[in-house]
């Protein structure tokens, strides 16, 4: 330690070693920022190797979605996960759908053109120039964690028939990589047909969807997809095929799937994009298994009894959305504790280019909503508002407010455990009642001793570029 | 069979064998040489530091010891949660920075683990969220990186500060 010391006794009496007991402590990015303290303390974080979790992409150099990304600047593809783009959406620097628990570690996105960086690279030889890279370009020890493997196959233009998936090139990485979780941009019908290494995928996540896709080899009797708990399926409802529809009875292998745990459908699939809706939302009950389940909800359409009878049906059920502006004619529609299961709801609506004109906006949601969660969903303790560009944050405010002080007066004792809110598509957030936020979220919750953070966005996903955002409350520990 | 402990200073405590045996490296000692009944010289821990060591081996005497795996996965556990100290133990580690430091510095000596996790733990909250300059406004640390230095470490973490 170098650091010069006063007579006043200073951390650097602790060795090396020990100071890096203490920062070992904290997340990746956090310590990182703790290099700036002190010499000391620069080489304690030094010390202590990077976890870096590795999106591998697998794209074709003339792919569209890649206009932007030369290999030159690939090395410094690191990436604070919590804060890194769209979800959903892939792009260089963009979070991946992601199910790891270890939201504050770092992630990096590193394309590789299977044309040419493949023609010789075996799996291991890749992964450990990706290492030494992002060893130079941190200056610090990498552990490097594979945690997904994602392929930008083909153009959008081609005809989804025919093209081949990837290069026999990639597929032998693929198949000797084994990952666990694979993302496929613009997959053919007959992708889980060719997928290699099936029965080590855990998640699948099957992006840009413009095709209907042929789920039939989840339901086979050889299991090839046994080990599949979360399945991703995205489209904006834009389809090859000029009738643009999905049948419903397309998503009956999800049934034999037992396995599974997360399904998402992202996009209009339960719209105009189904020939069926209430089949597909029926098909979706019988998935017991799910702890998840998101998808595009609307209930003047599905119908409130539709929505209420899908929570009744899956018992294992934790987090639910998107329900769209559910009021009182949704909530009514259970007894006490039949929603009770729920930890995670996300209620209202996304606004979509699919959106439907169905999805208006009802001026009791957010009154309703606070009843509801206190009086029927008593255990959420995460909460998800899709605005959708509708209402005043003064009114979500209110029904905070009502969240944290808890149920009438004949029952003082019902209290939230709403822990965590993040808000999407609101308007005016540059106008926001800051101190109204800020004393019901962190004065209220200092008097209670329950912490809540609330995050304000005026986009789709916090901290995308050029929206405004705003946070209240804190991390109480480390684990938030 | 009790066990007599000399700090730095000389003062002695006597202490029962299954208080000493919190400490590795007390128990392995008194596997090695038996009994003696001798007093065990402990150069680098002050009379008041081995005091407070003391304290929190007796109340801890009763725990199970974990095994070498265990201890690894319950620090992993333990830093991912920093807000899991048990009460007694937190009002025992509300001791002044010096103190602190210096039951760092004994646990790790004499080898109690949970002793020196508990101290790491109450350090690294006393961090968590404070700007490099509270950390050193708090820790009475001096800046010493030149302006080249200074730069540069802005310039490699400049990835991750603005998260």
């Amino acid at each position: 330690m170098e650091c010069v010391h006063n007579t006043v006794t200073t951390i650097h009496v602790l060795p090396l070693e020990l100071l890096i007991n203490v920062l070992e402590r904290f997340p990746e990015v956090e310590r990182l920022r703790y290099t700036r303290v002190c010499r000391g303390f620069a080489a304690a974080v030094k010390a202590i190797p990077l976890t870096v979790h590795l999106l591998l992409i697998l794209y074709k150099p003339t792919s569209p979605f890649l206009v932007n990304i030369s290999p030159p600047t690939l090395s410094v593809g690191l990436v604070p996960k919590e804060e890194s783009g769209v979800r959903g959406r892939w792009r260089f620097g963009s979070r991946p759908v992601k199910l790891n628990e270890d939201e504050q570690g770092i992630w990096s996105a590193w394309p590789v053109d299977i044309n040419k960086d493949l023609i010789s690279a075996s799996a291991k030889d890749l992964l450990d120039d990706i290492q030494s890279k992002l060893e130079q370009s941190c200056n610090n020890k990498v552990t490097l964690i594979l945690e997904r493997v994602e392929l930008v196959a083909s153009e959008l233009r081609c005809h989804p028939e025919d093209r081949e998936l990837i290069s026999e090139l990639a597929a032998s990485l693929v198949s000797n990589i084994a990952p666990s979780e694979l993302t496929v941009h613009n997959p053919p019908s007959s992708v889980l047909h060719t997928l290699p290494s099936r029965n080590t995928i855990s998640l699948l996540d099957l992006a840009d969807i413009h095709t209907q896709i042929d789920l039939s080899p989840l339901s086979a009797s050889s299991l090839p997809y046994r080990h599949m708990k979360h399945l991703y399926l995205r489209s904006d409802g834009r389809f090859h095929d000029t009738r643009g529809i999905i049948r419903s009875s397309s998503l009956l292998p999800l049934q034999e799937l037992s396995t599974l745990e997360t399904l998402e459908l992202d996009g209009p699939w339960l719209h105009d994009m189904c020939d069926d809706p209430f089949s597909a939302i029926h098909t979706l009950s019988t998935l017991t298994n799910l702890r998840t389940l998101m998808a595009d909800f609307e209930p003047k359409l599905h119908t409130e009894v539709a929505l209420a009878n899908l929570i009744r049906s899956l018992p294992n059920l934790r987090s639910l959305g998107r329900l769209g502006y559910v009021d009182r004619a949704f909530w009514r529609q259970f007894r006490n504790l039949e929603a009770s299961h729920l930890k995670h709801l996300s209620l209202g609506t996304r606004k979509e280019p699919f959106s439907s004109s169905l999805s208006q906006y009802s001026p009791r949601f957010l009154t309703d909503m606070a009843l509801g969660i206190l009086f029927l969903c008593p255990e959420v303790e995460e909460l998800e508002v899709w605005m959708g560009f509708h209402g005043d944050l003064d009114n979500l405010l209110s029904a905070v407010k009502r969240l944290r002080e808890g149920g009438t007066t004949s029952d003082p004792s019902r209290k939230s455990k709403l822990r965590r809110m993040k808000v999407y598509q609101a308007v005016d957030v540059a106008n926001i009642d800051a101190q109204g936020w800020k004393y019901a979220v962190e004065v209220e919750g200092a008097h209670t001793g329950r912490g809540l953070r609330v995050e304000i966005n005026s986009g789709a996903r916090l901290g995308s570029f050029g929206q405004e955002h705003r946070i209240f409350g804190s991390n109480l520990s480390f684990s938030d | 069979m009790p066990v007599v402990l000399q700090a730095s200073d000389n003062q002695q405590f006597t202490i029962e064998k299954a208080v000493a045996e919190r400490s590795m490296l007390l128990k392995n000692m008194l596997e090695d040489v038996g009994e003696a009944g001798e007093p065990i010289p402990l150069p680098n821990v002050a009379g008041s530091i081995l005091k407070k060591v003391i304290e929190y081996c007796e109340h801890h005497k009763e725990d199970p010891v974990p095994s070498a795996e265990e201890d690894k996965d319950a620090f992993e556990s333990s830093r991912r949660k920093a807000d899991d100290i048990d009460e007694w133990d937190a009002q025992f580690i509300k001791v002044g920075n010096e103190e602190l430091f210096e039951i760092i510095l004994a646990a790790n000596y004499l080898d109690i683990k949970p002793l020196l996790d508990l101290g790491c733990k109450t350090v690294a909250n006393m961090i968590k969220g404070k700007t490099p300059e509270q950390i050193r406004e708090m820790f009475n640390i001096e800046n010493d990186f030149t302006p080249e230095e200074e730069d540069q470490i802005r310039r490699e973490n400049e990835w991750a500060a603005d998260a």
